[in-house]
């Protein structure tokens, strides 16, 4: 019958139509699983891979502490200092006005030849530490210790580096020209002293020589321990007799 | 026929999607396994240079450190008077008198004299024991140097004075090895926080001997200790005391 023939034909076209759907989903399927469904594996994976990389970084870094902290120059600087106060403690090996270069390879040399910019101990120690600790700007303010001497009797000074002189042809002793701040206060009045005095630094026993800023002939000598540059001795001196009559303790400010 | 020629395009299709699919996949396997050994490679060159690092030779132990510290400002000297003036530690020198340390007022210009390491009752804690080996200079005949323990019984320390810790203690030495002779003999005495020194004599005039311990090397479980005869302080022997 005609009839049956257009349902038979519609049922076809659905069918058609219903596997075509059929097939477009399973094609969905497909794509979604390629793009939703595996990243999920892959996701897992990368995280894996991120982890891991994140730990050997973790490990390298705390690796580099480790050696970091051995080669610390804040320890290596103590470590310097305490070796400092036993030689100091142990009998001289180089004379008067000598350097000794130090290391496995004990030699002594003239003081003068010390950062004169030519290598004179076998080990080149002369000329590794030439770098002025006391810079223009740098301020040093010392506490007394004892004090037999000054006019003013005070319980700190300042020492201001105003300006650095390095003459080309000799290095080995750079002059300063520093300012001496002094408080003062008496029965009559209050104040501070300011006094400007030449001064040369010498590299071989790492000593700031500050000339007397006044007439009554007492010098600052500045001694660093040769490893710590934020701390000196100061002794007070009468220049001419080279008797030390009164000593502070200075410490570099922090600006 | 419709039907056909499209499942076949649409099989193609698939066909050639998870083809591609599967070769991304294997790119990406290779991918990570290649990360993988290439992590696998960081991590074994880091142990070997961990290794290595670890047979360098280990850091100082800070005990040691604090005792090495110790001697040389023994070496040192203290640059204060002799009698009861005792260095206040720290960077800039001060002398100030013995009975001045931990008696709750700052004394020193930085406070050390306050500080509570330096008042600390460490030394004397009842119970406290310390022991070592004698070596007899004079006042006992003995060859070898035998045992001594020094232990401390009873402390005090008054509110009104507190500078000192009194306390009382015995002091035991081997006389014979052989018979395990032991004397024990009371004895009492003080602490001094500014010189942490330890003094005590005999309990009675009936007993020999006193003793004298210096806290100077570095911390509170070593001292060094000499026996001594209570009225001239003469040295009798001496000996390096540990605690236990």
């Amino acid at each position: 019958r005609p009839g049956d023939a257009v349902r038979i034909r519609h049922q076809r076209a659905a069918d058609t139509m219903k596997s075509f759907f059929r097939l477009l989903l399973a094609a969905f399927a497909v794509l979604t699983a390629s793009v939703f469904g595996a990243p999920d594996d892959h996701d897992v994976v990368l995280a894996k891979l991120i982890e891991r990389a994140n730990r050997l970084t973790h490990d390298i870094i705390a690796l580099e502490h480790k050696i970091e902290h051995r080669v610390d120059p804040e320890r290596l600087e103590k470590a310097g200092s305490l070796e400092a106060r036993v030689e100091h403690l142990e009998e001289d090996t180089c004379e008067e006005h000598f350097y000794q270069c130090g290391g496995d390879d004990p030699q002594c040399i003239s003081n003068l030849f010390v950062c004169d910019g030519h290598k004179d101990c076998r080990n080149g120690e002369d000329e590794t530490h030439c770098d002025l600790p006391t810079k223009a700007g740098d301020e040093f303010e010392g506490d007394v210790v004892y004090d037999h001497c000054t006019q003013r009797q005070p319980e700190h000074i300042t020492i201001k580096i105003k300006s650095v002189e390095h003459q080309p042809d000799f290095t080995a002793y750079p002059e300063l020209h520093v300012i001496v701040h002094i408080p003062f206060h008496n029965e009559y009045e209050e104040g501070e002293a300011s006094l400007p005095a030449d001064a040369h630094y010498n590299f071989a026993n790492h000593e700031l020589h500050i000339h007397p800023p006044e007439d009554d002939g007492l010098a600052v000598i500045g001694h660093f321990d040769g490893h710590d540059f934020d701390r000196f001795v100061g002794d007070i001196v009468h220049e001419l007799t080279e008797e030390t009559c009164a000593q502070f303790i200075f410490h570099r400010k922090e600006h | 026929m419709w039907y056909f020629l499209l499942l076949l395009i649409g099989v193609a299709a698939a066909q050639r999607s998870s083809t591609r699919e599967s070769f991304r996949e294997t790119r990406f396997q290779y991918l990570v396994t290649n990360q993988n050994l290439h992590l696998d490679k960081l991590e074994n060159d880091l142990h070997k240079l961990e290794e290595e690092f670890e047979e360098l030779s280990h850091e100082p132990d800070p005990k040691f450190i604090k005792q090495l510290k110790a001697r040389v400002r023994n070496l040192e000297g203290t640059g204060c008077a002799k009698g009861h003036q005792v260095p206040c530690g720290g960077d800039v020198p001060q002398c100030i008198n013995d009975l001045l340390f931990c008696d709750g007022h700052e004394d020193c210009k930085n406070g050390n004299d306050e500080d509570p390491k330096r008042c600390s009752e460490a030394p004397v804690h009842v119970g406290s024991s310390y022991t070592g080996l004698v070596t007899w200079t004079s006042c006992e005949q003995h060859d070898e140097p035998h045992n001594v323990v020094v232990t401390i019984t009873s402390s005090d320390r008054h509110d009104y004075f507190k500078s000192r810790v009194w306390i009382r203690g015995v002091i035991s030495y081997e006389v014979d090895e052989e018979h395990h002779l032991i004397n024990t003999e009371p004895v009492k005495g003080y602490y001094n926080f500014g010189k942490r020194y330890l003094v005590m004599i005999p309990d009675k005039s009936k007993y020999n001997y006193g003793v004298t311990c210096k806290f100077n090397l570095g911390d509170y479980d070593h001292a060094d200790c000499t026996i001594v005869i209570p009225a001239s302080l003469h040295e009798c022997g001496h000996f390096r005391a540990s605690r236990y």
